[in-house]
């Protein structure tokens, strides 16, 4: 791993339980790998996305600063998901689309999984398994 | 018989010596623009070279790992983003095959409306509908354009249609350019089974049987001219995963053709300062914006099983709405929805009882496409008032298509209207005026525009024959040429462009044959 990506893993590994909420039923989250997937995403995207994605976890914290007067480190998990929900619900555009934002290369790297895929019936290695059976070739 | 080089077999990373190249055209891009008009010049049997500045990837390297296949497949990882409010997301492809390579394999041809507004309203008289129809019946037959086969359509499509056939709106099963396809619904992630017809397997690798040369991860970077007229071209390898730069390459060539799409073309252009004469290049962006529906129902649509993109209503096309009907993997659908914590989960716990219907628009709306730093760019657009109420619209008749077909929960893109519950909810959303900024999440598949046709060299980049007014054996062949945008998927469009400029860039370089015989000088010389 890159610095930036590393220095983006360890910002964003607190929201990670926070931002997936409950999740009855699924494989326990693996917050480091979520957290290095997303760090490895966001940081191949151009310049401009990392700044955005780093400065809005940033910005993510100070809000709990300012609303919860603590770090986000220390409010419970259930505070923690009723900051992102009370701001992801705000009138102010900024504010709702925060959360949303930061969001985004977490969920994407937690659903990634294969054995998450597969409680959602997306059974990935028979998918693949299907597709070698069913190659297409044309011959001109 | 020609050769697809990719960074490997052209073992580019002990090589530091340029690479001169020689042919009668190169064009830039492997996508809807590039390959078919490399395929019909190799045909003729002019030579061809093609620089392709993603990586070559082959249809057993795709994977179903939609989060990797973006990473590897889409510019700038899939992460462009249009600057304005609200930010939209606009993907395109870095690839061999470009953008059909990520595709949904939807083939439609241009509304006659939006051709007969071209026509009349942008000077371009000259391109025949019945000429264009030529085009269009030749690529349908070439990638095996049918409509999608009820059978592996999947069970969004069949709700969507049985809720649209209850409504009385005019819909179907859209036409794609696939073969046994199999509906395995990664279609935007690459084909795993080779059935979508996407350049990189159809007219690129046809393009080569016929004598092209393709360079993939190849990036140009300058475009050579001499007395007002393009010569060839300049650039570098630079490997698409570990981005490790590699040797030079020169290509002198008798006509040049920019078919690097409506992102990369403009960029070019600007960055060469060539081309401009009108201020228009980079102007005039358009994406077709799309936000979307997720119809919750309570029996299991296992909307991974289908094709991505199969079914459609066309009953306001002329309002300048289209409805499609998408299907995404757990992954990419968990990044579409915009919502946070235990909402999300809820709604991802859902994921085998969903399904998703696009609604996109043909908007006024335009953008602009910057240059930025160190081969970046910036993309600036801002969805007006007339568009965000069309697209107001439209996710209100996909909400009531929704419920129609059974559902017993809607979740739409829009603050404050986030979820219906019932037609109640539905009747709130059409009587309140909603603003740009409600909109949560914004999409744009299509880009378009930023070179535009035109009949005036004061208000165009290009003229009707895709050359471009200022530089001479300079044409453009892809969406950045369309004057407005044209409210369906626009590949096969691009498609039937690219053929028709073909003709006119084959009449070009017999021409220079002939201009060379006569001044007894040949592109080499011209060059040095």
């Amino acid at each position: 791993m890159t610095t930036r990506e590393k220095l983006y893993a360890r910002t964003i590994a607190p929201l990670v339980p926070s931002t997936l909420g409950t999740l009855d039923g699924f494989p326990e989250i693996e917050v480091r790998r979520v957290a290095e997937e997303s760090a490895r995403y966001v940081c191949g995207g151009p310049p401009e996305v990392f700044i955005v994605s780093y400065g809005g976890v940033l910005l993510l914290k100070l809000l709990a600063l300012l609303t919860c007067r603590k770090p986000f480190k220390s409010l419970t998990l259930d505070e923690q998901k009723a900051m992102l929900q009370k701001s992801s619900e705000s009138r102010f555009m900024a504010l709702r689309m925060l959360p949303i934002l930061v969001g985004l290369p977490i969920k994407t790297m937690f659903y990634n999984q294969d054995d998450v895929c597969r409680v959602l019936g997306y059974d990935r290695e028979s998918l693949i398994e299907d597709a070698r059976q069913h190659q297409v070739s044309i011959d001109r | 018989m020609g050769t697809l080089h990719t960074w490997e077999n052209l073992e580019l990373t002990r090589r530091s010596k340029p690479l001169e190249l020689s042919a009668d055209v190169v064009i830039i891009g492997s996508g809807a623009g590039g390959a078919p008009m490399a395929h019909e010049l190799a045909s003729e049997g002019h030579s061809v070279v093609v620089l392709e500045q993603g990586g070559y990837f082959p249809t057993e390297s795709f994977q179903f790992d939609c989060t990797e296949s973006v990473r590897q497949l889409y510019l700038n990882s899939g992460l462009t983003f249009a600057i304005g409010v609200p930010t939209v997301l606009c993907p395109v492809g870095k690839t061999v095959g470009g953008t059909t390579t990520i595709n949904q394999g939807t083939a439609l041809r241009i509304p006659r409306q939006v051709l007969q507004e071209w026509r009349v309203g942008d000077g371009l008289k000259e391109i025949d509908p019945e000429e264009m129809s030529l085009y269009y019946t030749a690529i349908e037959e070439f990638l095996f354009v049918k409509k999608a086969d009820p059978e592996v359509a999947g069970n969004n499509a069949r709700k969507f249609l049985e809720g649209a056939g209850r409504l009385g709106l005019q819909g179907g099963y859209l036409p794609r350019n696939a073969k046994d396809c199999e509906g395995y619904g990664v279609c935007s992630f690459g084909c795993p089974s080779g059935a979508k017809q996407s350049m990189n397997v159809s007219y690129i690798p046809e393009a080569v049987k016929k004598g092209a040369d393709v360079y993939a991860d190849c990036k140009v970077t300058r475009i050579l001219t001499e007395n007002g007229r393009a010569v060839g071209v300049e650039g570098f390898f630079k490997k698409h995963d570990t981005r490790q730069k590699g040797p030079a390459v020169r290509v002198s060539a008798k006509v040049v053709v920019l078919a690097g799409g409506t992102i990369g073309t403009p960029l070019l252009l600007l960055r060469n300062k060539l081309a401009n004469s009108s201020g228009e290049v980079g102007w005039n962006y358009r994406l077709h914006p799309v936000t979307q529906v997720i119809p919750i129902f309570d029996e299991r649509i296992d909307p991974h099983k289908g094709i991505s993109q199969s079914a459609w209503v066309d009953e306001f096309l002329a309002e300048r709405i289209s409805l499609e009907t998408t299907v995404l993997p757990p992954d990419m659908l968990a990044m579409a929805i915009p919502a946070a914590c235990d909402n999300h989960s809820e709604v991802m716990s859902l994921y085998p009882y969903t399904g998703l219907i696009g609604c996109m628009l043909r908007e006024t709306s335009k953008g602009r496409i910057v240059p930025g730093p160190r081969h970046g760019f910036y993309v600036f657009y801002q969805i007006n008032w007339e568009d965000v109420r069309r697209m107001k619209l439209a996710n209100v008749i996909a909400s009531e298509i929704a419920f129609a077909a059974g559902a017993k929960r809607v979740l739409t893109f829009m603050a404050g209207h986030n979820e219906l519950r019932s037609l109640q909810d539905l009747k709130r959303l059409k009587s309140e005026k909603v603003s740009s900024r409600q909109f949560m999440a914004m999409s744009g598949w299509h880009p378009m525009g930023t070179c535009r046709m035109g009949d005036d060299p004061e208000t165009s980049v290009v003229r009707h024959t895709g050359e471009t007014w200022d530089v001479e054996n300079l044409f453009i062949s892809d969406a950045s040429v369309f004057p407005t945008s044209i409210g369906v998927n626009p590949q096969l469009t691009i498609m039937a462009f690219s053929l028709r400029c073909a003709g006119f860039v084959d009449e070009k370089l017999v021409g220079e044959t002939d201009r060379q015989e006569q001044t007894g000088t040949g592109i080499s010389t011209a060059i040095a």
